[in-house]
């Protein structure tokens, strides 16, 4: 049986790269697929998939309303996003900086397929080095605060990511990351943040926002998969990617423009990940000749690559995350560390992580009823 | 334009979901996803709006007389405070 | 296609017991490895739709209350409520599991559910009308649903009112009742003959007991009833026997707001239909010191009614 869990392809991945396989479903295929979409936070996702490919008919009605429903709520939270943004936008206008609007939000923002169906967490703006610091200052004159942090990792934040610590609204508890680059300060790979900032575009819903230019839209989103090591959203972050690539594939060039603007940026790896297991694991259109020419961008070790990546690729639940899986995530989590820092700044850091993963953060105190302040 | 001659109306009224009961209204705006407690003097103002624009004269005197009340001055600036926080909660706009 | 065989309930040693257990809308699988907790379900959800584990069904949630592993297992006896694999609370000693796997559905249903709006109330139905009980905290809401429930009203719900978007009526649940403190000494005089669980250690200090659920509501959870009545229950020790207040609807709406999980995110719809129930319903606020009297003037509201 754990042999088979850590080899065997999970179902939601399987229904997602062909939503034609749900008439195979009985009632416990049914069962598990809603607890993996579930442990993705894919529920809302799985049910735009299903919409989009005319399947909804092959979905039994008991099981049809859990992912309707968490569909209108997505829809729900995308219309306020649009409404927290303008909270993050209007000082950011005031402090006269550059703005380019990150991830979920800009795919909001910009009308694009991976807004669909989501839920939302923090909203990521990325603004020029040089006007980080006026950027946090006029955020926090408009009711904009710093989350309580230990003096460690508010320097980890600041010195060695590429973030500022995150900040807090006052009235609305809504979160944005203010950053300057897309990938980690001391990161092995170092990225020129204006090149990005000179491609920017106009959001489609709302000109005055901007955001990343497609081939770097895709080329952040695969950085952030593939190089930061959590993969409890690694599934939907994949699924993110297979539906940029899809939307934007049909631009005239895009794929040409995608291996060139990865060569000039140097996420050629990211990139040779991305085009490689969003083609394998949900079948996007990906050209034979991208994937040929991408070949210049691919590790040493491919089949290593891709047995760790298939497993950690996979939703966060027990049904198909077994012992194996659970190496493969440790593997490629030193590995996305060691992209980030350096050795001996590395080892005191993880040690830390480890200790405050085993003094149990981030449980609810108690059940009983509800606490409806949440 | 004179504020008395100063025309009100409901802003994006497909936006509003209300519910109006003996003398008091609770309105659901899609747009900030917040809900309005109105007390009696406010929902007589915004359901005299909802039935069409409206005159801040008309408004006065139309309250004064719901409420049973002489439409002075006082009445006048009540009005006038309502009309601000409707507008501020962006319920009611000017008209024309 | 070789799709991850594993079998809902399975995969874990000392397994105990484990079911389908249809409640109300929902279908639940239990588990756990815990005898006496397993004897509780079977007597506290006798007469329930249930399913063996190897049914081929499809479940809205699996819950378990199961024993916490290593150490703390031997010392302190310890278990934990998890759902579809995710733990969301701290563990509790075994003794509290019936506790705990109550209140871990109760989270289930008021935090995952989309399709129906959930409120913190009770529900009770006589005659054909539903009347809606909203939670004031010591407000004693228990307290007066169980005990109409043992003078022949239907039960629908204890803690959480199901309101369909759809059709703006009320889904029952059917749950045992839970009673705390002098409530229980209360309803046990009430009501001798109902099946009660022995008192556990309350989290917040104090006992709590479950109340098995009547076998007439049990039989007719799948009737949907229509809301006619909000009655906020105010428990004062100092107060009349029972005196009954209409409540203006714009104050028991937001009352009702106030005890509805996750309202904003049913955005423009979930408003229609909260304030549409309390459109359709006469709204009071009931002070009471006394039980009998508190349900004798909700009977009187009923009798009233259906004079019209």
């Amino acid at each position: 049986m754990q042999a088979r869990i850590d080899t065997a392809e999970p179902l939601l991945r399987a229904i997602l790269a062909a939503p034609a396989r749900l008439q195979e479903l009985s009632g416990r295929d049914w069962d598990l697929l809603l607890r993996q979409a579930r442990a993705s936070t894919l529920v809302g996702g799985l049910a735009h998939a299903i919409e989009q490919d005319g399947r909804a008919g092959l979905v039994p009605p008991e099981v049809w309303r859990h992912l309707e429903g968490e569909r209108r709520f997505a829809q729900r939270l995308a219309h306020d996003v649009r409404q927290e943004v303008e909270r993050v936008a209007e000082p950011l206008r005031l402090a006269g900086t550059d703005v380019i609007l990150l991830k979920g939000a800009a795919y909001v923002l910009d009308d694009l397929p991976p807004a669909h169906g989501r839920s939302f967490s923090d909203i990521d703006v990325m603004v020029p080095r040089s006007d980080i610091a006026a950027a946090e200052r006029y955020l926090k004159i408009s009711g904009w605060r710093s989350k309580e942090l230990d003096r460690w990792d508010d320097r980890f934040y600041r010195v060695w990511m590429h973030e500022v610590p995150p900040l807090v609204h006052a009235a609305s508890a809504s979160v944005v990351d203010l950053h300057h680059t897309i990938v980690p300060l001391t990161a092995r790979i170092q990225l020129d943040a204006r090149l990005l900032f000179e491609a920017a575009r106009p959001a489609a819903l709302d000109p005055t926002i901007k955001v990343l230019a497609p081939a770097d839209m895709v080329l952040h989103a695969a950085t952030h998969l593939f190089n930061e090591g959590e993969f409890d959203r690694g599934l939907r972050d994949l699924v993110d990617l297979d539906l940029l690539l899809r939307h934007f594939g049909q631009e005239p060039g895009f794929w040409r423009r995608l291996l060139a603007r990865a060569e000039q940026l140097d996420l050629g790896r990211p990139a040779w990940y991305a085009l490689r297991y969003t083609a394998r694991f949900l079948g996007t259109p990906v050209p034979e000749a991208t994937l040929r020419e991408s070949k210049r961008f691919a590790p040493a070790l491919p089949p290593v690559m891709d047995r760790l990546f298939e497993r950690a690729l996979t939703p966060p639940h027990p049904s198909c995350r077994g012992i194996g899986t659970q190496l493969a995530l440790t593997l490629l989590y030193w590995r996305a560390h060691h992209l980030r820092l350096p050795l001996h700044l590395l080892i005191p850091h993880l040690l830390r992580k480890s200790w405050k993963r085993g003094a149990g953060a981030g449980q609810v105190a108690q059940p009983g009823v509800p606490n409806l302040n949440r | 334009m004179a504020e008395r001659e100063q025309y009100w109306t409901v802003e994006a009224p497909q936006a509003l979901a209300w519910f109006s009961w003996d003398t008091e209204t609770v309105l659901y705006d899609e747009r900030s996803g917040d809900i309005h407690y109105f007390d009696e003097a406010i929902s007589t103002i915004f359901e005299r709006i909802v039935q069409g624009p409206r005159s801040f004269d008309d408004l006065v005197i139309f309250a004064a007389d719901r409420l049973q009340v002489v439409a002075d001055s006082e009445m006048e600036a009540m009005v006038s405070e309502i009309l601000m926080i409707l507008r501020d909660k962006q319920v009611v706009t000017p008209a024309g | 296609m070789a799709i991850s065989p594993v079998l809902p309930g399975r995969g874990r040693s000392g397994e105990k017991f484990g079911k389908f257990i249809g409640i109300g809308p929902f279908v639940f699988f239990l588990s756990t490895d815990i005898p006496l907790l397993a004897a509780m379900i079977e007597t506290l959800y006798e007469g329930f739709p249930a399913w063996e584990a190897s049914a081929n069904r499809f479940a809205d949630f699996h819950v378990g209350v199961h024993r916490v592993s290593g150490m703390r297992r031997i010392v302190r006896r310890q278990a934990v409520f998890d759902i579809d694999g995710f733990r969301p609370f701290f563990p509790l000693a075994s003794g509290q599991a019936l506790m705990m796997l109550e209140g871990g559905l109760n989270w289930a249903i008021a935090e995952n559910i989309s399709f129906f709006l959930v409120i913190h109330a009770g529900v009770v139905e006589r005659n054909g009308l539903a009347m809606v009980l909203p939670a004031p905290p010591g407000g004693g809401k228990s307290t007066l649903t169980a005990g109409l429930v043992h003078r022949g009203w239907r039960l629908l719900s204890d803690e959480l009112a199901l309101l369909s978007l759809e059709e703006g009526t009320l889904s029952a649940l059917a749950r045992p009742i839970a009673l705390k403190n002098e409530s229980i000494g209360v309803i046990r005089r009430a009501a001798p003959q109902s099946w009660m669980t022995p008192p556990m250690p309350n989290i917040e200090g104090g006992d709590v007991i479950y109340l098995k659920p009547p076998a007439d509501s049990v039989a007719r959870i799948g009737e949907r009833a229509v809301p006619a009545f909000i009655v906020v229950p105010r428990f004062q020790r100092d107060a009349d026997a029972a005196l009954l207040e209409p409540k203006s609807r714009p104050q028991a709406f937001r009352e009702l707001a106030d005890g509805t999980y996750r309202l904003s995110l049913y955005g423009r719809r979930g408003f229609e239909t909260l304030a549409g129930m309390v459109d359709r319903c006469q709204c009071y606020d009931l002070r009471f010191s006394d039980l009998d009297a508190a349900i004798q003037a909700c009977e009187r509201l009923t009798r009233g009614a259906l004079r019209r």
